[in-house]
């Protein structure tokens, strides 16, 4: 089954008189329990498609299919909830809560959902638990500023798996890391992936972290290439 | 818990922001507190000294009565006779909420004989009544105080120097010594050859039947508050007013004159002010003796049983926590329905300006407060405003791992009330502290009229109570709620895409 489904994706961002066409017309199917890696060169488009799939961006023509739901058109708050409970997203540059510690920081979407019958205790064990597996430990109650852009990354990474979501999408997650730190979190993304049959969508320009991936997409010019 | 933790730490972490929308807040809170005890106060105030002390809180006078301000005014046209005294005064002694009641005249009168034309407000009772309604509101500076059944007048101690300023005379109570201390700095200087007078010669005017009578001055007075503003008024004896206005043989014409009659009635009137002569037909010695004739034997139509006498008006105390316009919406239907021809008026309708004076400055107050208001809410809604953006990426962070905008709505709320709670509530806090330090000590209006008719007395005290507590607090939870909206729109409206875009 397709868990991401796009067709003929456009968009278009207007930039003062002219419009910036950074994608033209998109379509890929990833299925459940792939470990895809985007790849193509700056500019090409891969920060676009994945806050699409993301749903915390809207294409401007096209088909996005999330589960086999069209969410083009979903309310405002259907897609906060998506967000919530089916996506886990690392970006690429800013990521955390500044008045939250790193813990604080990946307990949050638990907190927000409710549902889960998780007692606060619970929660926090998960995310202590993540915290541990991505290496910090130590720094557990530090605020976002008192953090490393590495280790900033890192406790963003704990934070979109602490819900365990269905699709997982990270924008260019080791850029900021040491290889080795690198390889460790693909290795547990990866874990997850064979365990959960969680789905990895992540773009990234680091050929060492390709051996990981199932797939490989190449986008160029807003277009994907074979 | 979650959105109070950051709502918090928020509030620590933008403290410059924080201590800005707080300090506006507190100041706001303060300076409405203060001006509440202020306004409650000067009410208090009015309502113990003029209202307890000098009008009652309900006015009852003839339905044929045209205007409303019936008490006060200087020169005014006399009051129409109150009909059926007797019946009225049965009436309010059966209701519950009326505390006391004391029957009235009111009218001017010209001091004769003199070397210029001088008016006074008087009021005519039977003084014991007067006082033991009121709660003694006048105390004697020279003299002995009217009792009921004495005739005289008592003449208050600034209208006393107001006179020898005009008539050049010094007033001094009858059988009484002059009393060097309580001279006018003026009157001093005219010692030893200061011309006194023991008596004066009144003429009521505005009425068909009123006579020229001299009087004895049996006291010089003041009222224990409000003295400055109530200086003009001097009160005689019941029976001297009736003789002076012609009450007694009133009392057999009191159907009303047809129209061209009452017009020629005004006529005259205007005669009466323009030429000084008409006064003197009434010379004093004539009115001695008339006034040892109705002492030796009253008029046949002076028989008259106390309570079915004339009388302008009648005044209505209520009972401490007695609600004034149902009093008086009840009272008007108790004389409707007992067919009464009578007008009911509330103690500010009939004292008119005064009262008005007193209710200006509250609205003074008011608006100033809501001004304050207005720009404690722009400069807070504009603080708040640049936080919301600032803080673009944390709430677009938010949104982004799946908070609702109402999760927005409650952090943002969160932090704007509590500092509110904090700040303004403090204010409030302190305003009511200031109040209450400040209540038993007083603001003394000193000699000036205006500042002891603006606290309804000559010390004014903060009052502030429950009611003005939890008026601020509610005004406060509004200022804060109208200051919140538009930033609040703001911080709703931020996309996890605007945050990625800062980037
Ligand atoms: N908000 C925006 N407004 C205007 N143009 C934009 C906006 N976001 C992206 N673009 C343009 O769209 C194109 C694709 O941008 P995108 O960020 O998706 O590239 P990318 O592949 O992620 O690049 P990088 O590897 O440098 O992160 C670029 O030409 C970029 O300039
Ligand atoms: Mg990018």
């Amino acid at each position: 089954m397709n868990v991401i489904e796009l067709e003929n994706v456009k968009k278009d961002y207007p930039l003062g008189a002219t419009t910036v066409h950074a994608l033209r017309g998109v379509s890929l199917a990833i299925k459940e329990g792939d470990f895809i890696s985007i790849v193509g060169p700056s500019g090409s488009g891969k920060t676009t498609l994945l806050n699409i799939i993301g749903c915390i961006d809207n294409a401007t023509e096209g088909s996005v299919k999330i589960h086999g739901k069209e969410v083009t058109t979903h309310s405002d708050r259907r897609l906060t909830d998506l967000r919530l409970h089916t996506i886990g997203f690392i970006f690429q540059t800013f990521n955390l809560i500044p008045v939250l510690s790193a813990r604080e920081n990946v307990e949050f979407p638990l907190l927000l959902m409710k549902k889960e019958n998780l007692t606060n205790k619970e929660i926090r064990r998960r995310a202590e638990k993540l915290l541990e597996e991505v290496g910090l430990k130590e720094q557990m109650s530090q605020k976002p500023f008192e953090l490393s852009g590495g280790q900033r990354q890192r406790v963003a990474i704990a934070r979109a798996l602490v819900t365990k979501p269905a699709i997982v999408l990270a924008d260019e997650p080791t850029a900021n890391l040491d290889s080795e730190t690198g390889e460790m979190i693909l290795k547990q993304m990866k874990e997850l992936n064979l365990l959960e049959k969680t789905t990895f969508v992540f773009s990234t320009h680091d050929p060492d972290i390709l051996k990981y991936a199932n797939g490989v997409l190449k986008i160029k010019d807003g277009l994907m290439a074979s | 818990m979650l959105v109070f933790k950051i709502a918090w730490r928020n509030i620590l972490r933008h403290k410059g922001k924080s201590i800005i929308i707080g300090s506006i807040l507190f100041l706001g809170a303060l300076i409405m507190t203060l001006g509440n005890a202020t306004a409650i106060g000067m009410q208090k105030g009015v309502e113990e000294n003029i209202v307890r002390g000098f009008t009652g809180h309900i006015i009852l006078v003839s339905d044929q009565e045209t205007k409303d301000n019936v008490l006060f005014t200087p020169m005014a046209k006399p009051l129409k006779i109150l009909r059926d005294y007797d019946r009225i005064s049965a009436l309010l002694r059966q209701q519950d909420y009326v505390k006391d009641f004391i029957p009235m005249t009111r009218g001017g009168v010209a001091i004769l004989g003199g070397s210029g034309m001088n008016f006074m407000l008087t009021f005519g009772c039977n003084f014991d009544d007067f006082q033991r309604v009121f709660g003694n509101p006048v105390e004697a500076v020279e003299g002995q105080l009217l009792t009921n059944g004495d005739h005289g007048l008592l003449v208050n101690e600034k209208s006393r120097q107001n006179q020898h300023k005009m008539q050049g005379y010094w007033l001094v109570p009858a059988g009484y010594e002059l009393n060097r201390d309580n001279l006018s700095k003026e009157a001093r200087s005219e010692l030893p050859g200061l011309p006194q007078r023991s008596d004066l010669a009144l003429g009521g005017f505005g009425e068909p039947n009123s006579t020229d009578l001299t009087l004895p001055i049996r006291a010089i007075t003041r009222f224990k508050s409000l003295n400055n503003l109530m200086q003009e008024i001097s009160i005689m004896d019941i029976e001297s007013f009736r003789q002076i206005f012609g009450y007694y043989t009133a009392a057999d014409v009191v159907q009303e004159l047809p129209p061209e009659q009452e017009a020629l009635l005004a006529s005259g009137e205007e005669d009466l002010f323009g030429s000084a002569d008409i006064f003197s037909s009434g010379s004093s010695s004539t009115v001695a003796e008339l006034e040892k004739t109705i002492h030796a034997a009253p008029r046949p139509s002076a028989k008259i049983n106390y309570d079915n006498a004339a009388y302008n008006y009648v005044s209505v105390l209520l009972k401490p926590g007695e609600d004034l316009g149902a009093a008086v919406a009840r009272t008007r239907e108790l004389m409707k329905g007992n067919g009464l021809p009578v007008k009911v008026l509330s103690w500010k309708q009939a004292s008119g300006q005064v009262a008005q004076i007193s209710d200006i400055l509250r609205v003074v107050i008011n608006v100033f407060v809501i001004l304050l208001f207005f720009v404690a809410v722009i400069i807070i809604m504009n603080t708040l405003s640049m936080t919301a953006m600032e803080r673009t990426e944390e709430f677009g962070m938010m949104r982004a791992v799946g908070a609702r905008k109402g999760f927005i709505t409650r952090m943002f709320l969160s932090e704007t009330l509590t500092l509110s709670a904090i700040f303004g509530g403090a204010g409030i806090l302190i305003g009511a502290l200031v109040a209450w330090i400040f209540h038993p000590l007083g603001i003394s209006s000193g000699e000036s009229e205006i500042l002891e008719l603006l606290f309804g007395g000559e010390v004014f005290q903060p009052t502030l109570g429950v009611g003005g507590v939890v008026g601020g607090v509610a005004a406060l939870g509004v200022v804060t709620l109208l200051a919140v909206l538009y930033p609040l729109f703001v911080a709703r409206r931020i996309t996890p895409l605007d945050a990625i875009n800062r980037h």
